[in-house]
């Protein structure tokens, strides 16, 4: 027996009754499941979301000369005036585990005209070949086919062309301020036409081949604004901006600022917080409504036990241990309800993270930001919210064990042991 | 008043008023008695002649109404319950009618109860706890849990919790009440023997007259006073 | 002696209101002092940025404040580049791709051919005094020269990019020193400072006009009047889309 027999004792008597001890288990048991699932689902939504959005065009990770943002100045190429080795640099990106894709981009604020309607654009410069391995805009395509590499070509919203009056085909005057100081003006083709249902992408966007875009802006080959690039799971976005800033600068790339989606997309960040910290409220809830289920079982128990308690007062045991042994068998409590939990929560994490729950049948497919978008539930590993569970759940069992174990120091001995 | 400078336990014109349906019931009046270390007393007198609640005077387990109690010349009428659960572990043992033991506990564990609150080291206890049982005829049923111990046994086990950290007093309430009379002669036999040999003082509340026989000091308690008080 | 109190009450409140007209007039013939009722010139415009530096030529016409063309004449790479301003509609001539397009209203606080100026700069479209309230913020010495210092408050549905506008006019002669162009949250944008005051088209005209935008004070744009006349014949007729084409040739 241990110098102290409290925890003995609350851990034995949780034996004494093991049905109710079951039952009550496994309530707690439920509660950690629901908020560690709901938990994963959210997550796993979140994270789509992150995905969906970022794929679209931004990408999950973004490389500029270090003062390129926030002004996006035409000038602040990678690699300064004299530009950089921009196959070199995508082979090095591409080289980094866990880069799926890497494409090189120019921007610029220029005009597209049709004649009579004028527009002020982003001007966005890409090599159509790599653009597919990071964004979506290929698969947003509705209409027509992609610019051809090296062609006067414009791909642009389908709510611009609305605008402009232009269909596949059509022409356009694109005009915008060059880097040496002239008036960039050039005839352009429309090749297709896109939906992303994003207005400033489908009202303010003209996406062409990388080589004219920059030869409208006077940009020699060697001069890109942007490098954007895909990587697998988002949330590794800000660890791989590190080692990325590491791998460029070591590969003599030149000053370089590598930032993750965390960083250029912050309403994301905010919208993941806001759905953590709505997790916290289910928690809240969840384990709320568990202490007044565990504190009703607590009290019953302490009850019957309640001459027990005071034979303990007799024999000179302090309130402060009596207040212990209930405690104890709040948290041995506790611990099996959380054995139990982990035992029935992680097989059907890892169950509909594997075969994610498909709602697809309830609501059918649709297009979300201009890619098929299936609605499945795929949950995440909410690592952090395991343990955060965890200790909810004991923190429950001990509130809730507070009460029985003042009333449990409240027996009169001598009453009680009496049997009145 | 003064039959020992140093007496288990005193009591000095004490009182116990309850109240029962707004009725005040006095179960104990004015006692004023002593018993010295050693003695082997039995307090006896009919059902509500106020024994028990006497005993519990002498033990704190409920607070007088009026008059003082000493336990080995510590006054603790008044004192916190704090201080009260100190003395009642270091200088009182209790052996009560039935629900003695904790069910969850092994014999053992029941019996050395007391000793690991003090914090004495588990050698001693595991060596006391041992020697005692020895004594008193359970050796070997260390292990077992009470429920499966007979109610003689439970009773010798609570007999060893109350003896086992030597304590200046050991107050027992009809210790056995619900033992037939082999086992209550066996369970008396080991107090008077635990009293004989190791000196320990025992104060009985009870009607068994074949407890009574063997008081070396009978009380007889009539309407909450002492109405006789015998020593043999 | 009812009259009398009339006369006197009526001159103090007429004497407020006497010196806002001056103000008013001043400022107002300084906005007009290089357009006249119609206009024809030749202009050097120098751009120097951080990153380049260009110097061209241009034609300038205008005829009130309804119709204005520019076109570049120099250098060739950009001649017969080309602006059209006729009443509200501006357009642009693009010589390397033979087209006209025209620019929506939005775009008029946008820089022009990479300068400085803005395409409401060069293409006015009302009058100062008919978009802002004008005070006297100073009037006296400075530096040894007798000035008024103006400060133009945007009337408040006034469709404009200023949040306040300063001017320096000399007394003697009428002449602007220099204006300051402030945004809405109260901020120095860019500093306009006049110089080489010439006679130019039988009028006294500030011949340079140099821009200076504040957060980027190592750039500026100069603009150099080489010759100028006022009160020419044009008519609206002359500002014709095919006007500005024909620059091409």
């Amino acid at each position: 027996m241990p110098a102290s027999p409290w925890w003995r004792i609350g851990w034995r008597n949780l034996g004494r009754n093991s049905r109710r001890t079951v039952l009550t288990a496994t309530g707690l048991a439920v509660g950690y499941w629901s908020v560690v699932v709901i938990t994963g689902m959210a997550d796993g939504l979140v994270a789509d979301m992150v995905r969906t959005a970022t794929g679209i065009l931004s990408g999950q990770v973004q490389a500029h000369a270090p003062e390129y943002l926030p002004d996006r100045t035409l000038y602040e190429t990678i690699g300064g005036a004299e530009g950089t080795d921009v196959p070199a640099l995508l082979h090095a990106v591409e080289a980094e585990p866990g880069v799926l894709g890497a494409a090189p981009r120019v921007y610029a604020g220029g005009l597209v005209s049709s004649g009579a309607t004028t527009v002020g654009v982003l001007l966005l410069g890409v090599d159509p070949a790599r653009e597919d391995s990071v964004s979506r805009l290929a698969a947003a395509l509705v209409e027509g086919r992609l610019p051809t590499p090296g062609a006067r070509e414009l791909l642009i919203g389908r709510e611009l062309a609305r605008q402009l009056d232009v269909a596949p085909g059509g022409e356009l005057v694109v005009v915008a301020p060059a880097a040496d100081g002239s008036l960039g003006n050039d005839l352009f083709r429309v090749s297709g036409l896109y939906a992303t249902g994003i207005a400033e992408l489908d009202a303010g966007t003209a996406v062409g081949p990388l080589a004219a875009i920059q030869e409208l802006l006077a940009l020699a080959p060697g001069r890109v604004h942007e490098i954007a690039i895909r990587i697998g799971d988002p949330w590794a976005a800000p660890g791989m901006a590190d080692s990325l800033t590491r791998r460029l600068s070591a590969a003599g790339a030149g000053p370089i600022a590598v930032r993750p989606w965390t960083t250029f997309r912050p309403e994301l960040v905010d919208y993941a917080n806001l759905s953590s910290g709505s997790m916290w409220i289910v928690v809240l809830i969840v384990f709320a409504m568990a202490v007044f289920g565990v504190a009703n079982t607590l009290l019953m128990t302490t009850f019957e036990r309640r001459r027990e308690f005071a034979l303990l007062l007799a024999l000179g045991a302090t309130p402060g241990g009596i207040v212990r042994a209930v405690l104890a068998e709040a948290v041995a409590l506790g611990v099996i309800s959380i054995l139990l939990g982990v035992a029935i929560t992680v097989p059907v994490l890892v169950w509909w993270h594997h075969d994610p729950i498909d709602l697809s049948r309830l609501f059918g497919d649709f297009t979300m930001a201009g890619a098929l978008v299936r609605p499945v539930l795929r949950t995440d590993y909410p690592l952090s919210m395991c343990f955060y569970a965890a200790g909810a759940l004991l923190l429950t069992a001990l509130l809730a064990a507070l009460y029985p174990a003042y009333r449990a120091t409240r027996v009169p001995p001598a009453d009680t042991l009496a049997g009145r | 008043m003064s039959d020992s400078p140093a007496a288990a336990v005193r009591t000095d014109a004490v009182w116990k008023i309850f109240e029962h349906d707004g009725i005040a019931v006095e179960a104990v009046r004015g006692v004023t008695m002593s018993v010295a270390p050693g003695e082997f007393v039995v307090l006896a007198g009919p059902s509500g002649s106020g024994k028990t609640t006497l005993l519990n005077l002498f033990g704190g387990l409920t607070r007088p109404t009026r008059g003082r109690v000493w336990i080995a010349e510590q006054e603790i009428s008044d004192i916190s319950e704090r201080r009260l659960a100190q003395i009642r572990l270091e200088r009182l043992g209790f052996v009560f009618q039935a629900y003695n033991l904790l069910p969850v506990l092994t014999a053992r564990e029941n019996a050395e109860f007391s000793l690991l609150l003090r914090g004495t080291p588990e050698a001693e206890r595991r060596q006391r706890v041992t020697a005692l049982f020895e004594r008193i005829g359970i050796a070997g049923l260390e292990d077992r849990r009470p429920g499966k111990l007979s109610g003689g046994q439970q009773q010798r086990v609570a007999v060893a919790r109350a003896v086992v950290g030597e304590p200046a007093l050991v107050l027992a309430d009809e210790p056995t009440a619900n033992l037939d009379s082999a086992s209550s002669d066996a369970l008396l036999e080991v107090m008077v023997q635990l009293n004989q040999e190791l000196g320990t003082t025992f104060v009985f509340a009870t009607h068994d007259t074949r407890l009574m026989e063997r008081a070396k000091r009978l009380i007889h308690l009539v309407d909450g006073a002492v109405a006789s008080d015998t020593r043999r | 002696m009812r009259a009398l109190l009339a006369c006197v009450l009526g001159a103090l409140l007429a004497a407020p209101l006497a010196a806002q007209r001056t103000a008013r007039e001043i400022v107002d013939h300084v906005d007009r002092m290089l357009r006249g009722s119609s206009s024809r010139g030749e202009i050097t415009m120098e751009v120097v940025t951080a990153h380049w530096q260009r110097s061209m030529d241009l034609a300038i016409w205008s005829l009130g404040t309804e119709y204005a063309l520019i076109r570049i004449t120099a250098p060739s790479k950009d001649a017969g580049t080309a602006t059209l301003k006729a009443g509200t509609e501006i357009w642009n001539y693009l010589p390397r791709v033979d087209r006209v397009i025209k620019l929506p209203s939005s775009l008029m606080g946008q820089a022009w051919m990479g300068s400085h100026f803005t395409n409401d700069d060069l293409v006015k479209e009302s009058r100062i005094i008919e978009d802002y309230d004008i005070a006297i913020g100073y009037e006296g010495a400075r530096d040894g020269v007798a000035v008024w210092e103006f400060v133009l408050t945007p009337k408040p549905d006034a469709a404009v990019i200023w949040g306040r506008i300063e001017e320096q006019v000399r007394r003697e002669d009428m002449m602007p020193t220099w204006a300051k162009y402030y945004d809405e949250r109260g901020e120095l944008s860019r500093t306009i400072t006049f110089s080489e005051f010439r006679r130019l088209g039988g009028r006294l005209v500030p011949a340079v006009m140099t821009v200076v935008p504040t957060d980027k004070p190592d750039e500026r744009t100069v603009i150099r009047y080489r010759n100028l006349e006022f009160d020419i014949k044009l008519t609206p007729s002359f500002f014709s889309l095919r006007q500005l084409r024909s620059g091409a040739e």
